[in-house]
């Protein structure tokens, strides 16, 4: 790259340049073990995204929200186990959070 | 809008770095040998979730995975680790190294701190630091439970994978139908070489038992994203 700004640490290795991809945090949301919703985050237009539904202090018996993204809506949920086995595993309270990347 | 600090845009007119949202930087890097379980590492309490990026380096049964963050109101301190055997009641261990990313408001002053480039949003907190590496996104892609992912390009990258998929599974051995273990397992990486990786489940704990029988995940595929 002959062009733009590149930024070298103190070993004279190159720390940043504008063709890398880094991440910025948009989004965080902490969720009750029961809740599933959905959020509009415009700031997410037209970029990538990581989205993460973290188990906050979980337990073995228990799972992470399923999150999706459909353009710039974030959409979470619990996951609903099959009847037998559901008295087995319970929804974690969870962190949701979002960054995007150019 | 932007109005404190630099703001940086790439080569496609996207910003990288601005004062409206922070960057993710590195806090902790290690390595974890022969898991079978859970293991914490701790991270200076930070307001913000961290992101851990892991590596597997054992052989292709060893699984490994983020199980949860450790959270102590307002802060989290810490990522939980888990580690084990592919497959459902299957004892065994799995190494791995990681990267915990966080946002950062301080860095630790060090002799050479006066290097590079540092960059403050209107609070005062830093946004990017040149001594601290940010987190890289090399490349994303899709991922599913059994199915090698190749990532020619980059070799021995760390992951990041989401969603985190759970599942329970009860064996039915047949009549006269004896309880049997009901195993909680999760989805973790596996390595298969330096440029290829599969998702797999790994037991994460017995729960109890029962005469059920049956298997139930949450899913089968995740968000796979490769990074320095």
């Amino acid at each position: 790259m002959s062009y733009g700004l590149r930024v070298y640490n103190n070993k004279g290795e190159e720390d940043l340049t504008l063709v890398d991809r880094i991440t910025r945090l948009s989004y965080i949301s902490l969720q009750t073990a029961s809740a599933g919703n959905s959020g509009a985050l415009p700031q997410i237009s037209g970029k990538l995204t990581g989205i993460f539904s973290v188990p906050v202090n979980a337990s073995i018996n228990q799972s992470a929200h399923m999150i999706s993204r459909s353009g710039t809506t974030l959409s979470w949920t619990t996951y609903s186990f099959s009847t037998k086995l559901r008295k087995w595993i319970y929804p974690a309270t969870c962190v949701n959070f979002c960054f995007s990347y150019t | 809008m932007s109005d404190y600090g630099l703001k940086i845009n790439n080569t496609k007119s996207e910003i990288q770095i601005d004062s409206l949202y922070s960057n993710y930087l590195l806090e902790k890097t290690g390595s974890i040998s022969s898991l079978n379980g859970l293991s914490t590492v701790s991270i200076e309490n930070n307001l913000y979730p961290p992101i851990a990026a892991i590596r597997p380096t054992s052989n292709s049964t060893g699984v490994c995975g983020v199980f949860d963050v450790s959270y102590s109101s307002p802060y989290y301190t810490g990522v939980r680790f888990f580690g084990g055997k592919e497959g459902a009641g299957a004892v065994g261990t799995c190494s791995f190294d990681y990267k915990i990313f966080t946002l950062k408001k301080e860095l630790i002053t060090s002799s050479n701190s006066d290097y590079g480039l540092r960059i403050r949003d209107s609070l005062g907190n830093l946004v990017y630091h040149t001594l601290s590496n940010s987190l890289k996104i090399l490349e994303t892609g899709i991922a599913t439970i059994g199915s090698t992912y190749t990532h020619s390009s980059y070799t021995n990258p760390y992951y990041i994978f989401s969603p985190w998929h759970s599942a329970v599974v009860c064996f039915a051995p047949g009549p006269p139908m004896p309880p049997m273990p009901i195993y909680s397992l999760k989805s973790g990486l596996s390595k298969i070489s330096s440029t290829s990786i599969q998702m797999k489940w790994t037991t994460c704990a017995v729960l109890g038992v029962d005469r059920i029988g049956g298997a139930n995940s949450s899913g089968s595929t995740v968000n796979l994203i490769l990074c320095e």
